[in-house]
């Protein structure tokens, strides 16, 4: 499995946010995406995803496993998407939220037993009738994992997925996203502002990391993300 | 969803009646078809009603009623809003408010009639002991030649109104850090809110207030309860001139049409050089940095006169509905001497088909126009026709006084050979109602968290499976109030009901409208009773069916379900 984008450009009115950008994710790598606020990182995941708000023009080609999707409606892409805020819906309860991301096809026996297998892979158990307002920033983060993962995505896209969570659930959370997207052997591209994200991706999937600065993506090594990193800091 | 089908649904409910409508004014005011036949353009219809006595005056207490009438609801409200915030939330008065807003035109209109009429029950509180008067006065109110007791019954019924889009929209401004910050530089309260929240405010309400002013001007069921007679408001003219038409008198009316329409315009522009005059003595005053205590007891009085009214109205209200349980009730006692069942029982013919084809148009009308709402807001999303274009020919009907618009209607529709039927009733109020339905969900309807919509697409979802499954049940209170409200805003309609149905559909307010100017009060009281039931069980309704958790349609199943729409 893997995704490659082709010649992608995003502009808002007059105004351009990425201009041909060619980038290739590998399966059961963490490809990192770093950049500005403002850079256009979270619109060209929309892009890729299919949930352009309709105001932003994009063009260019998004092949997964070699078939081209960008025509197709979010729906059909098969691409996961998780946001730094878990997002569960609010009206569903824990083993809902999970039920609406399995496939219809999954007849009615086999779908609590799923669900559960899922809340224990994410050592959650005993969680499913509980409303989602009542667990805490990590358990919900799983949770949103798992309903993405359910869905059986052929690719993985992380939008900021650990930044609202404390330092130690951040840590375990996220070892816990990349060995799973690892194990499914999914293209995962992960766009963040923290440096750590890109280390632990790179030093667990060997994935690479880029920069998108002035509309173009650009790999970054790793004096260049010492740098960065130095920059932070100060 | 199919977005040519929405958009063609739309533009047949919506965009066609407004454009037969605009040419339902313009062909016969310009004379281009008269008695039925195809002519020449003139001016002889403007020459004709320029030509009409007492049209100057007519046009002068429209638009005077009308600008009075909002001038004193906007002052009211912001000094009642400041007091309410000062002393924290006001549940009583919150409740008395959405009591008269619920309330219909008409019931206000005859309850301030039955206020202020000379044997009223104000007269009967203050007599004799304070007037002396032991039988009813002679003198000349509602129908006041100074459109007073039109005023009071439109602010009366738009208080309420601006109270509520007020509170909204402090609730939008967070206040209290402006307010500290204003205080703790010497101001007080009252100049603080004035100077500052106020200002806030009135941005966020300005196009309630158009709303209105808009509907003051035009105002058909206050005025013909309330205002004055000889000579009458520019709209009640025009119903005047309605139901005594002919064929040849067509271009006049059309032409009668257009002009409140410019009236109504008219007032817009008084009320944007009031603006602009308000504005500069603003800014003349907030940089001055004078600290006036004088501000506090001006505010706090006139929100106590606030306070006063919601009170009175609600009072008369409740009076007049108390009247259909008595019998004799002779001047000056306040309270009635016997009391009686005889005006239900000898009514009930009369209530029951008003108040079942009330029920019929009222929960079809709810239920198209927030359907419609929610297609059509669905649609904005991903779709610019809707974005545009859809709101702002929702906002015509609003900002169109009732009268002109019907009139523009009802030569579209006999052309069409539709007046007089069910369906063209149901259509007219459809018209109205649609607006409500939009402004009650459009906010919440795009405050909806785009990122969680994206989550559910990105899950498999198609779009048909997200508004059902994510945005609806998220919206389901919102859903409800909306469907209440376009239920009372169709069950309190009375032209549109009467133009399109040609006076053969007998509705609440229709039979409330009738009986207004001569009939029986007791029975005026009965039929307000039944129509403040029908608010009080909507609302009842809106807050208790979306706590129903239908748990069939939860996750698991609607996969299953939403599978199959994919």
């Amino acid at each position: 499995m893997s995704m490659k984008l082709e010649q992608i450009s995003l502009s808002v009115g007059s105004q351009t946010l990425i201009e041909n950008v060619e980038l290739f994710i590998e399966a059961g790598k963490v490809t990192s995406l770093m950049g500005a606020s403002g850079s256009g990182k979270s619109t060209l995941l929309s892009y890729i995803s299919g949930t352009l708000n309709h105001k932003i023009a994009g063009s260019g080609r998004i092949l997964v496993n070699g078939q081209e999707v960008q025509d197709l409606p979010a729906e059909r892409r098969k691409i996961g998407l998780l946001f730094q805020d878990a997002l569960l819906f609010p009206h569903l309860n824990v083993g809902e939220n999970l039920g609406f991301g399995l496939s219809s096809a999954v007849e009615k026996p086999h779908r609590r037993k799923k669900i559960q297998e899922a809340l224990e892979r994410a050592q959650l158990t005993g969680i499913y009738d509980k409303n989602p307002v009542t667990l805490s920033g990590g358990e919900r983060s799983r949770v949103a994992l798992m309903r993405t993962l359910l869905a059986e995505p052929d690719a993985l896209l992380l939008d900021e997925p650990f930044s609202r969570l404390d330092e130690q659930i951040k840590q375990s959370f996220r070892e816990f996203v990349f060995e799973t997207a690892m194990e499914k052997n999914i293209p995962v591209l992960m766009v963040t502002h923290d440096i750590q994200d890109t280390q632990v991706a790179q030093s667990m999937s060997g994935g690479p990391v880029f920069m998108l600065e002035q509309q173009q993506i650009k790999p970054l090594g790793n004096d260049d993300m010492t740098q960065t990193n130095t920059r932070r800091v100060q | 969803m199919n977005k040519t089908a929405t958009q063609l649904i739309f533009i047949s409910v919506f965009v066609l009646p407004m454009l037969a409508a605009a040419g339902g004014m313009l062909i016969p005011a310009f004379g281009i078809i008269t008695l039925g036949q195809w002519q020449a353009p003139s001016l002889s219809a403007w020459i004709n009603l320029t030509d009409t006595p007492g049209l100057g005056q007519s046009s002068l207490l429209s638009i005077s009623s009308g600008l009075v009438a909002t001038i004193i609801s906007v002052v009211l409200s912001q000094a009642f809003v400041a007091r309410r915030y000062s002393k924290g939330s006001s549940k009583g008065f919150d409740s008395l408010s959405r009591f008269l807003l619920a309330a219909p035109h008409v019931s206000v209109a005859v309850a301030t009639a039955f206020l202020l009429a000379p044997s009223g029950w104000l007269v009967r509180l203050l007599s004799p002991w304070m007037t002396g008067w032991e039988r009813p006065a002679d003198y000349l109110l509602p129908n006041d030649p100074w459109a007073g007791a039109l005023i009071l019954g439109i602010v009366m019924k738009e208080l309420p109104f601006m109270l509520v889009v007020s509170v909204a929209a402090i609730n939008q401004i967070k206040p209290k850090p402006l307010l500290d910050t204003c205080q703790s530089l010497g101001y007080s309260f009252a100049q603080s809110w004035l100077f500052i929240i106020v200002p806030g405010i009135y941005k966020r309400i300005r196009l309630p207030i158009f709303i209105v002013l808009a509907f003051s001007v035009g105002a058909v069921e206050q005025a013909l309860v309330l205002g004055p007679t000889q000579p009458p408001t520019f709209s009640i003219k025009l119903m005047q001139w309605f139901s005594d038409a002919n064929l040849s008198s067509q271009g006049t009316l059309a032409a009668g049409s257009l002009s409140l329409i410019l009236l109504t315009f008219l007032s817009f522009i008084v009320w944007r050089l009031l603006e602009i005059v308000i504005t500069w003595l603003y800014k003349m005053r907030v940089s001055r940095g004078q600290r006036q205590l004088f501000w506090a007891p001006v505010l706090w009085s006139i929100s106590y006169i606030a306070g006063l009214l919601i009170i009175i109205a609600v009072v008369s209200v409740a009076m007049l509905s108390v009247l259909s349980f008595t019998q004799g009730w002779r001047f000056p006692t306040f309270l009635p001497e016997h009391w009686s069942f005889a005006v239900w029982d000898s009514n009930i013919v009369l209530l029951l088909p008003a108040l079942s084809q009330t029920l019929l148009l009222g929960v079809t009308a709810a239920i198209l126009s927030v359907s419609l709402a929610l297609v059509c807001l669905e649609m904005g999303q991903s779709d610019r026709f809707f974005e545009v274009y859809g709101k702002w020919w929702l906002f015509i009907p609003l900002f169109t006084p009732q009268v002109s618009l019907l009139f523009g209607l009802s030569l579209g529709w006999t052309l069409m050979r539709m007046d007089g039927m069910w369906l063209t009733v149901l259509w007219s109020h459809l018209i109205f109602c649609l607006p409500y339905a939009w402004l009650m969900l459009g906010d919440s309807f795009n405050a909806i968290d785009s990122r969680l919509i994206a989550s559910a697409r990105t899950l498999g979802a198609s779009q048909m499976k997200t508004f059902f499954v994510i945005k609806v049940p998220l919206l389901k209170q919102q859903i409800a109030n909306a469907l209440a409200l376009s239920f009372l805003v169709s069950a309190s309609l009375y032209l549109p009901t009467l133009f399109a149905g040609g006076g053969r559909f007998s509705t609440l307010t229709i039979e409330t409208m009738a009986l207004a100017g001569s009939g029986d009060r007791r029975v005026l009281g009965a039929l307000t009773l039944v129509q403040l039931m029908l608010p009080f069980i909507a609302l009842l309704l809106a807050k208790w069916l979306p706590r129903i958790r239908l748990s069939h349609l939860r996750a698991n199943e609607s996969a299953d379900t939403a599978g199959a729409m994919n």
